[in-house]
């Protein structure tokens, strides 16, 4: 394939005063090494001396960077115009550059000692181990992706890990969340999660913030750190540090979990797309199940939250290929990991060109609210308690799975799980006033809706599903 | 050494000045293969986020700038920013990023008014960096025109 490559004026004196050349090459690796073959002068410009195209140089194909293409696997065609574009950034001062000062970082005995595998690799050695040291890591969330994240980072020895948590330890926590034990149901997350890290590693700090991130608080806590670990359970967080670390312009390392499968990507690195960019909107309230509602395998957020902790020790070593532009699928039961390649959306809000998010906005109502039942469409445990001794005719229907239904119900309950509800809603009348339930009321509220549409206007939602009507009604039930 | 003409320089610092307390930055143009700077080009501050101690160039503009400087004979020999309130140095972020086919020339902006300006050559190792010399030329003559092709 015959292709033009444009070299930046300032290389011409390499190529005989040439800024545009013809090649033959079937791949843009293929082109780049005829070039420096070529030309052997321009190859310490293009390439380290680990033979790895040097840093901040971008090529891009016919104007699109080749980093959302297949990088430098990507394919050529006849009449394809390659252009080398340096990435120039600078800027004066930051808070890294101050603890980033290499000759300020010193080690005890100790500290060689338990770095020492990572100190005979050379792609860490002395150097890299002061950087990481020098570091600091800000994790939203010391939960399922939280706690292995912030283990391996302490471990590492990222000199300051700041966590965000202001949620105390539940025993359902403890399938996943391995930092935890069972003495430590009811503590704070956050405090245990620091106790447990210096346990690890006293050489780091550990800082913690108990309170909930929200718009007026968040520039500060972020802007405090290098690199923000994303792994938060809710979409108006998610937003939130995503246009946070845009407008800081700090990586977001993000990853997610459902069930069996997780994601993670990289985001708001220079010329990486962002979270935005991904998922312009939030998905409607209600439609996406949290883990709490939908469930997670416990050890998907040990793999997801380590890849995160890689991530963000490749990114402080600065070595490697981010994640930046990829998104990385991983299925659990498939055993399988995709990668999808991101693009820098144009348009996007917060990081496009013409972005008209310039501060950080009302993340809960962006998000939207759950719509609230009117208080004759929902009844609480109490209520329900009260008309079931009163002897009321009630059609009790519960919503959940048969395996749930089985742990706990209420007596009486009819089960008809969510997904069967349209094809069996002839089994209920419409005159019956009929109170649906699921574990937490997320699922019972969409069953509802729909009951409601299809006529049964005496149908009510249990409000806080099961785990409400345990704790208030039948606290000698067993729940999970 | 890189050669400036004073009213390059000028329009540099008042460049530097009118994005206070934000950098700003943008390209030198010299006459091919020399660093006889012949004109400046002011660039966007591409960073999404504070800019204040952080400038980014967009690469297809800086592209579209390298093809302009290639099509009137000339060559982008530097790239020039302002450092508010901090000095004319390169920073550690500065050198990390840094090209060694490039001058650096850097303006110290303190308080809003432009002052010291030095230039720098980063190494090829992105940690070392030397100073070099500006000459500023004065007079008619300026920079305008110089070494262009016809």
């Amino acid at each position: 394939m015959t292709v033009t490559i444009i070299i930046p004026t300032a290389l011409r004196q390499h190529t005989g005063d040439e800024d545009e050349l013809k090649l033959n090459a079937r791949t843009v690796s293929d082109a780049l090494k005829e070039l420096v073959t070529a030309f052997p002068s321009l190859r310490k410009h293009l390439y380290s001396e680990g033979g790895r195209l040097r840093n901040f140089i971008n090529i891009y194909l016919n104007e699109e960077d080749i980093r959302y293409k297949e990088g430098e696997s990507t394919k050529l065609k006849d009449g394809d115009t390659l252009m080398i574009v340096p990435a120039v950034a600078g800027g004066a001062h930051s808070s890294a550059d101050d603890e980033g000062h290499d000759a300020r970082v010193s080690f005890s005995s100790g500290e060689f000692a338990r770095y020492s595998r990572h100190l005979i690799m050379p792609e860490v050695g002395l150097e890299g181990q002061a950087k990481l040291k020098s570091a600091s890591v800000l994790i939203i969330g010391a939960g399922g992706l939280g706690t292995p994240s912030a283990t391996y980072l302490a471990a590492a020895g990222v000199g300051r890990i700041g966590i965000v948590d202001f949620d105390v330890i539940e025993k359902s926590n403890l399938h996943r969340q391995v930092l935890y034990t069972e003495s430590d149901v009811g503590k704070s997350k956050a405090d245990v999660a620091r106790k447990r890290l210096l346990e690890i590693n006293p050489n780091v700090s550990v800082e913690v913030h108990k309170l909930r991130l929200d718009s007026s608080n968040a520039l500060e806590i972020l802007g405090a750190y290098d690199i923000i670990l994303d792994g938060t359970d809710n979409f108006p967080t998610r937003y939130l540090v995503n246009d946070a670390c845009v407008l800081l312009g700090k990586p977001n390392v993000y990853a997610s979990i459902f069930r069996f499968e997780g994601q993670a990507s990289v985001f708001s690195l220079a010329n990486a797309p962002c979270y935005r960019c991904l998922y312009p909107e939030p998905p409607p309230p209600g439609l996406v199940p949290s883990c709490a509602e939908g469930g997670v395998l416990g050890v998907l957020p040990g793999i997801m939250g380590s890849i995160q902790a890689a991530e963000a020790i490749d990114l402080i070593l600065g070595k490697g290929r981010s994640l930046a532009g990829r998104l990385l699928l991983f299925d659990a039961l498939d055993m399988t990991f995709k990668e999808l390649k991101l693009r820098k959306n144009p348009e996007c809000k917060v990081c496009g060109p013409d972005a008209t998010v310039k501060e950080l906005i009302d993340y809960e109502a962006f998000c939207g609210r759950e719509e609230e039942f009117s208080s004759d469409l929902e009844v609480t445990p109490r209520q329900l308690s009260e008309l079931i001794n009163e002897g009321k005719n009630i059609v009790l229907v519960d919503v959940r799975e048969p395996w749930e239904y089985e742990i706990n119900h209420i007596n009486g309950a009819k089960l008809i799980p969510l997904d069967e509800l349209p094809k069996r809603v002839n089994e209920l009348s419409t005159a019956d006033t009929i109170v649906v339930n699921c574990l937490s009321g997320q699922r019972s509220a969409q069953a509802t809706r729909f009951l409601n549409g299809m006529g049964f206007k005496k149908a009510k939602n249990l409000k806080g599903g099961m785990r409400a009507w345990v704790s208030e009604v039948q606290p000698e039930m067993p729940t999970y | 050494m890189i050669k400036l003409g004073r009213r390059t320089l000028e329009e540099i610092h008042a460049h530097a000045e009118s994005t206070y307390p934000e950098e700003c930055c943008g390209l030198l143009i010299a006459s091919s293969g020399s660093k006889e700077v012949v004109d400046s080009v002011k660039m966007r501050n591409a960073f999404p986020g504070p800019k204040h101690d952080r400038y980014h160039i967009d690469p297809l503009e800086l592209f579209k700038a390298d093809r302009e400087a290639a099509r009137r004979g000339l060559t982008i020999a530097g790239i020039y920013h302002s450092h508010p309130d901090y000095p004319a140095t390169l920073s550690k972020f500065d050198i990390e990023h840094s090209f060694a086919w490039y001058s650096y020339v850097v303006v110290s902006v303190p308080k809003g008014e432009a002052g010291d300006t030095r230039s720098w050559l980063p190494g090829q190792d992105h940690s070392s960096v030397a100073e070099e010399t500006i000459e500023i030329r004065e007079g008619l003559a300026e920079d305008r025109g110089v070494g262009q092709k016809a």
